[in-house]
């Protein structure tokens, strides 16, 4: 589904993914772990086709298609997801009027006909359902005054409701409480299927326990320096990154 | 450039007008078109608009049976059609209520005094007064409810490089409520320059609320001088939606007469290519226990530019004034550029006033947000100038006319992009 290729990318001028490669094909569930700063967010932005950075080697490709050479919109478009490590507040834009505005433009770009008010009103209960999101949040400004756990289920709400190939979920699990983190992946796992797959960037072992990956990879200084079974994870957050840290700069 | 002719051709029978016309010639000549030096008019460089465009008098055509009238979406109460600012009785129809007049034979006294008064020293001002074409006088009866908008439309057709300019009167009787849409359209391919005179008497208890639609095309170079005075317990509102015209200068005034009234006062401007679009507020609060609100919101793209400049003033004994000012703004380009200066003059020491002003961009996180999900870039700017257009929105009760005035902001912020 999607192969990576040698990626590196630059802000101002500063490299900060310095040669990724990763392979995920559908149904598999791969987790990311590393150090703060050491590129993981970069790594989301960079799939979902933020501006700010600059690609200056390797190569995507999602489904076939290079995804590099499509705006943002357009990789929604192709099935990307990705559920931001800090949602963005939007004042003035109903939660209501944003969703439906996306899942229309989503089926339009994938060639569906447009959801009518009532159609889209039982898909947006079905999936807030799925995520025990309140549903007086839906009247409200995108995010807007949410708490941190609000912001977080409303991201796999919106997930949901795009029906997306790749999800990368960036530390969907920070601000979520016990409950709120079993609800959500609750939700994930629903969600899960042989069509589909999931890229989770997490620092905790706890999210994996819902969320079984297929495979765990560490991110250290713009590479992945070890990859390995959903075992590694619990070595990781045994041992923390002292070791592999040492095994790289050695 | 202007001839002594107009003054006396041009209607108006009431020879005490026609003396208050002399002297706003007189004052005219002597001052000249302001320039960019004078601070009234130090965004807007009036001499140079009359020069490039080579304004001038022309015979007008002063009666029309082949007029369009726009189609809206909603009912109104009635219509009264101006044609170069001349009232077109065969094609208006008017509410229960409300008359019409000509606007000299109700301007006599202090009403005559105070329509042609100049409480600044506005030369443009007094050209349009001495120049204007006599107008109507729209006279809405004591205790009259107007549940519908009274649809205003002019409509100007004139030789290429016409300057014209009319005089109308609005009288909202004793709590007497209206509204009144105002909206504008002209001939093709000739450019003019039209000044708009409205003075708005509000007797007491009244509620007279105006919304002018500005969305002429470019060959629109105009100015209005909208100016209310209020008596006790009045209520005035203005709301101006400006996306059209090459230039477009709003002289706006509100004075309160009594006590208890209340101004309120919305705009939304939207130069974009090649336009000039520069409003100045002045809100008088002369008696105690009076209330205003301003909201003017900019939104300048390509080279747009555009003006607020905003003056409240209160007297000594206006004792509990609450009056509140706001101008945000938003710019699209880098050459797009918008001039605010908000101004508050206060002699009393009882009060609550608060202004600010803010100019900024559209947050590029918010569009990234809405991009990663599916949200074409262009549509997402589109949400984003709409929520930030919204707050003048919300400040329009009828909801018809709301959704009237949120589609032509919507259709000009899509078209914003699609030119690109
Ligand atoms: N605009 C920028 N200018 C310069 N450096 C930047 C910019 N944005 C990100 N960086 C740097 O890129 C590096 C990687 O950041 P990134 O957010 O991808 O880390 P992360 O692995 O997601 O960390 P965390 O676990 O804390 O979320 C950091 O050192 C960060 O400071
Ligand atoms: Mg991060």
């Amino acid at each position: 589904m999607l192969t990576i290729k040698n990626l590196h990318a630059s802000i101002n001028g500063k490299e900060i993914l310095k040669g990724i490669n990763l392979e995920i094909a559908a149904g598999e569930v791969h987790a990311i772990m590393g150090p703060n700063g050491s590129g993981k967010s970069t790594l989301s932005s960079v799939l979902a086709g933020k501006e700010d950075y600059e690609i200056t080697q390797g190569e995507v490709i999602f489904r076939g298609k290079d995804l590099l050479e499509l705006s943002p919109e357009e990789r929604a478009g192709e099935g990307i997801f990705l559920a931001f490590q800090y949602p963005v507040e939007i004042p003035g834009v109903s939660m209501t009027n944003f969703m439906r505005t996306a899942v229309n433009e989503v089926r339009e770009y994938r060639g569906l006909d447009a959801l009518d008010a009532k159609a889209f009103l039982a898909l947006s209960k079905e999936k807030q359902a799925l995520v025990e999101l309140d549903k007086k949040l839906a009247g409200r400004s995108v995010n807007e005054g949410f708490s941190g756990g609000e912001k977080k289920r409303n991201e796999i709400y919106q997930m949901a409701m795009l029906n997306p190939y790749l999800s990368i979920l960036d530390e969907t699990d920070s601000g979520l409480d016990i409950d709120a983190l079993r609800i959500v992946s609750e939700g994930v796992n629903k969600l899960k299927s042989a069509e589909n797959a999931f890229l989770v960037i997490t620092h905790y072992q706890r999210l994996l326990d819902y969320i079984v990956p297929d495979f765990v990879h560490v991110l250290y200084d713009g590479r992945i320096v070890k990859t390995g079974p959903k075992e590694l994870a619990l070595e990781l957050e045994d041992k923390g990154y002292d070791h592999i840290k040492k095994e790289v700069e050695a | 450039m202007l001839t002594e002719t107009q003054v006396k051709t041009a209607g108006w029978g009431n020879t005490e007008v026609q003396a208050l016309r002399a002297r706003a010639l007189a004052f005219f000549e002597e001052k000249g078109l302001p320039e960019v030096k004078n601070e009234l008019y130090k965004y807007s460089n009036i001499q140079r608009l009359f020069t490039e465009n080579g304004f001038r008098e022309t015979e007008l055509k002063t009666a029309t049976d082949t007029l369009s009238l726009p189609e809206l979406p909603f009912a109104t109460s009635g219509t009264l059609v101006l044609y170069n600012g001349v009232f077109q009785p065969a094609l208006s129809v008017l509410p229960a209520g409300v008359e019409v007049q000509a606007a000299g034979t109700i301007l006599n006294g202090s009403l005559a005094a105070q329509t042609f008064a100049l409480p600044e020293p506005d030369a443009v001002k007094a050209l349009a007064l001495a120049t204007a074409s006599e107008g109507v006088a729209l006279l809405i009866g004591e205790n009259v409810q107007v549940a519908k908008p009274l649809l205003v439309f002019s409509y100007t057709d004139v030789e290429d490089a016409s300057s014209l300019a009319s005089l109308h009167v609005l009288t909202a009787g004793k709590n007497a409520s209206a509204s009144v849409l105002m909206l504008h359209a002209h001939a093709a391919e000739k450019r003019f320059f039209a000044q708009q005179v409205w003075q708005y008497f509000t007797a007491e208890g009244a509620a007279l609320r105006v919304y002018d639609m500005q969305n002429e095309g470019p060959e629109s170079y105009t100015i209005n001088h909208f100016s209310a005075l209020q008596a006790a317990n009045s209520t005035f509102s203005l709301t101006t939606s400006s996306t059209g015209s090459a230039f477009m200068r709003n002289n706006v005034r509100a004075e309160h007469a009594g006590e208890g009234c209340h101004t309120e006062l919305n705009g939304l401007f939207m130069p974009s290519e090649g336009q000039h679009i520069d409003n100045r507020t002045f809100v008088g609060h002369m008696f105690p226990n009076c209330t205003s609100d301003e909201l003017y919101k900019g939104i300048a793209a390509a080279n747009g530019k555009g003006v607020f400049n905003g003056k409240v003033y209160v007297a000594r004994d206006a004792q509990k004034t609450n009056a509140y000012q706001s101008n945000k703004n938003v710019l699209l380009s880098r050459e797009a550029t918008i001039n605010s200066k908000p101004e508050l003059e206060i002699y009393a020491d009882d009060v609550k006033c608060s202004h600010g002003s803010t100019t900024g961009q559209l947050d590029e996180q918010s569009i990234f947000y809405m991009q990663a999900r599916g949200i074409r870039q262009a549509e997402a700017r589109k949400l984003l100038l709409l929520a930030f257009a919204n707050d003048v929105f919300e400040r329009i009760p009828d909801m018809e006319l709301r959704a009237f005035f949120e589609t032509e902001a919507g259709q000009r912020f899509a078209a914003l992009y699609r030119s690109r």
